[in-house]
């Protein structure tokens, strides 16, 4: 791969330097490089020219961005009503139970990182968990373990929501 | 096909999501008509005519607001499609975006036209990859077809489109945090006034709408503003689609025309689960007050839903059955609100915390083992005065509060609370949770 910083740079040019256009900026690089470090805000805050400060404040106003380096699949469990509702408590014991770690926290091989999040946006299909991009309804906690093996061992590719 | 479901008719034709298939769904016709025949007052006048209203919550009428557009003094104007669709059960949106994204952008177009703007901007939410993906192409699609660009169908109106990813956060719902987000800021609300129609984008007048309420407008102009006020009740004309979810058979986007009974839509659903009752629902999500078996009449209205205390907003109908604890339920709207308050006003970061923690402390593991082996967890909340508490605690956040977040934190809690006193008495009082889901 290129150098993340010549990337970064790229990204930015792309923009036109346009404050309105940050956030845009910000979801591309990290679907590139995975999450936003510490040197990419300030070359983020040099090339649109404001406070780093601020860059920092958007970046961590917006739950989808992420500062540290993160799991190769991050588990987004929906603990909203419609789900709760349907047994989301359940599911995420499951996934806890299943990985051995707490809310938030990245399992020690680097593979899962488990976060309880507002609304995903699929309640039709409630209980939902979203593994990446991809979102897997109607979950019960039987099928977690499983779930997860296939993924840890297979990728998400030819998974199907 | 009565056609009093055109939008979910529209939605079920075969290929409409590409361009040839929307044309030959008889798409464009709207726009090929109000750029061959009518001018942009006349366009206008045939949104106000139609009596739509803003299907995001507000129900603002949208006549009014392309008004205010158009007496803007500023010539660069905006139209921004809000997309931001995030709130618990709310889903309608995505569905419309994802089944007929030229029928989205012929609504936006149009509204650009009889607003007078020369920019569109859709805002996507981030979790939907695909949809924005397919946005994107459509809008390329459109611009090798001449009808995105400096002169559509030779007649000389200018448009350009952009397609950008949401904040996928629920604040941004709200018109004014939407274009903070989308100028690259924290998405905090603005204070209004200014509207956005006056100064939004960047400063300029901006046209913020609804999605659904865009995929209303080419119906309008391409069959008239009679035919839509032949639908649903006189005072809000139309249908309203509606996300279905929770204790239902067949969850998903239903629609009906407007002053439809609600007991009509859990029929359409396929009605309780088995073995289950039905016993409230909140038809407008997070937002709205519950709405009693007893009062399952109510018509599909915002006006109607009012005068039983509630309200349709986006239309995110949660069904609840006999099976789930209230106060559980309470807890969970709370802690949404928790989490997505944006935390620029005190009233709303602070209030809805200790909402949560009120409601968590009667439903949450802790209350039963309290003094027992948690000790130190139950040190650290004091022991609670909850009846006393709630209300002036709700009632201060909704007064208080900067924008329709906080406004409407505590409305579903207070409203379960006057409707479900048995239960949050029992769990209060006695520690018990009659249905055994907080503890068995």
């Amino acid at each position: 791969m290129a150098d993340p910083f010549d990337v970064v740079k790229g990204i930015i040019d792309r923009h036109d330097h346009d404050r309105s256009r940050l956030i845009q900026a910000m979801y591309e690089i990290q679907d590139t490089l995975g999450y936003l470090s510490d040197p990419i805000l300030s070359m983020l805050a040099e090339g649109f020219r404001m406070a780093k400060s601020e860059v920092f404040g958007i970046a961590s106003f917006y739950p989808h961005f992420h500062l540290k380096a993160r799991a190769r699949y991050t588990i987004r469990c929906c603990t909203s009503v419609v789900c709760e509702i349907c047994g989301g408590a359940g599911l995420r014991e499951a996934i806890r139970r299943h990985l051995r770690i707490r809310d938030g926290e990245t399992t020690r091989d680097g593979l899962f990182l488990f976060r309880p999040v507002a609304c995903l946006g699929a309640c039709d299909q409630a209980p939902a968990i979203k593994i990446n991009d991809t979102v897997f309804g109607g979950m019960t906690r039987e099928r977690i373990p499983d779930l997860l093996q296939k993924v840890a061992r297979n990728g998400l590719e030819g998974e199907s929501a | 096909m009565t056609g009093r479901e055109f939008l979910l008719d529209h939605l079920a034709v075969p290929g409409v999501q590409s361009l040839d298939g929307y044309r030959r769904a008889g798409g464009f016709a709207a726009l090929t008509k109000a750029l061959r025949s009518l001018s942009p007052a006349e366009v206008r006048a045939e949104i106000s005519r139609s009596g739509l209203r803003g299907r995001g919550g507000s129900c603002y009428p949208s006549g009014l607001k392309v008004e205010a557009m158009a007496q803007a003094a500023d010539p660069e104007r905006y139209v921004v499609m809000n997309g931001e669709e995030g709130g618990p059960g709310a889903f309608k949106d995505g569905r419309l975006l994802q089944g007929s994204p030229f029928l989205i952008l012929e609504g936006i177009l149009l509204a650009g036209f009889a607003a007078g703007a020369r920019h569109g901007i859709c805002i996507i939410r981030k979790g939907a990859k695909d949809t924005r993906c397919r946005f994107q192409e459509a809008v390329g699609q459109m611009t090798e077809q001449g009808l995105v660009g400096t002169d559509i169908l030779g007649r000389g109106f200018a448009f350009e489109l952009r397609v950008e990813i949401g904040a996928g956060v629920f604040c941004c719902g709200e018109e004014t945090a939407l274009l903070e987000s989308a100028e690259g800021r924290r998405g905090h609300p603005r204070v209004r006034p200014p509207y956005p129609v006056e100064r939004g984008f960047q400063g300029h007048p901006t046209l913020v709408s609804n999605v659904e309420t865009l995929a209303n407008v080419p119906f309008i102009i391409d069959r008239g503003a009679d035919w839509f006020r032949g639908i649903g009740l006189p005072a809000e004309p139309g249908t309203r689609v509606l996300s279905v979810s929770g204790h239902i058979r067949h969850p998903g986007v239903y629609e009906v025309p407007t002053g439809t009974p609600l007991r009509r839509v859990l029929e359409l659903a396929g009605g309780a689960r088995p073995g289950e009752e039905i016993v409230a629902v909140l038809p407008g999500g997070a937002v709205s007050g519950f709405l009693p078996a007893r009062d399952f009449d109510a018509p599909v209205s915002q006006e109607g839903l009012e005068r039983y205390g509630t309200c349709l907003s986006s239309g995110a109908v949660i069904v609840f059955s006999d099976r789930c604890c209230f106060v559980q339920v309470a807890q969970r709207l709370a802690a949404f609100f928790e989490q997505e308050s944006c935390g620029r006003c005190t009233p709303c970061r602070e209030g809805t915390a200790r909402l949560r923690e009120i409601l968590e402390d009667i439903s949450g593991p802790r209350r039963k083992t309290a003094g027992e082996g948690r000790r130190d967890a139950w040190r650290e909340v004091p022991p609670p005065r909850p009846f006393a508490l709630l209300e002036p605690l709700v009632e201060t956040i909704s007064r208080a509060s900067a924008c329709g977040l906080g406004r409407s934190a505590g409305v579903a809690i207070t409203s379960a609370l006057r409707l479900f006193p048995d239960e949050f008495a029992a769990h209060f009082e006695r520690q018990e949770c009659p249905r055994q889901v907080c503890w068995k």
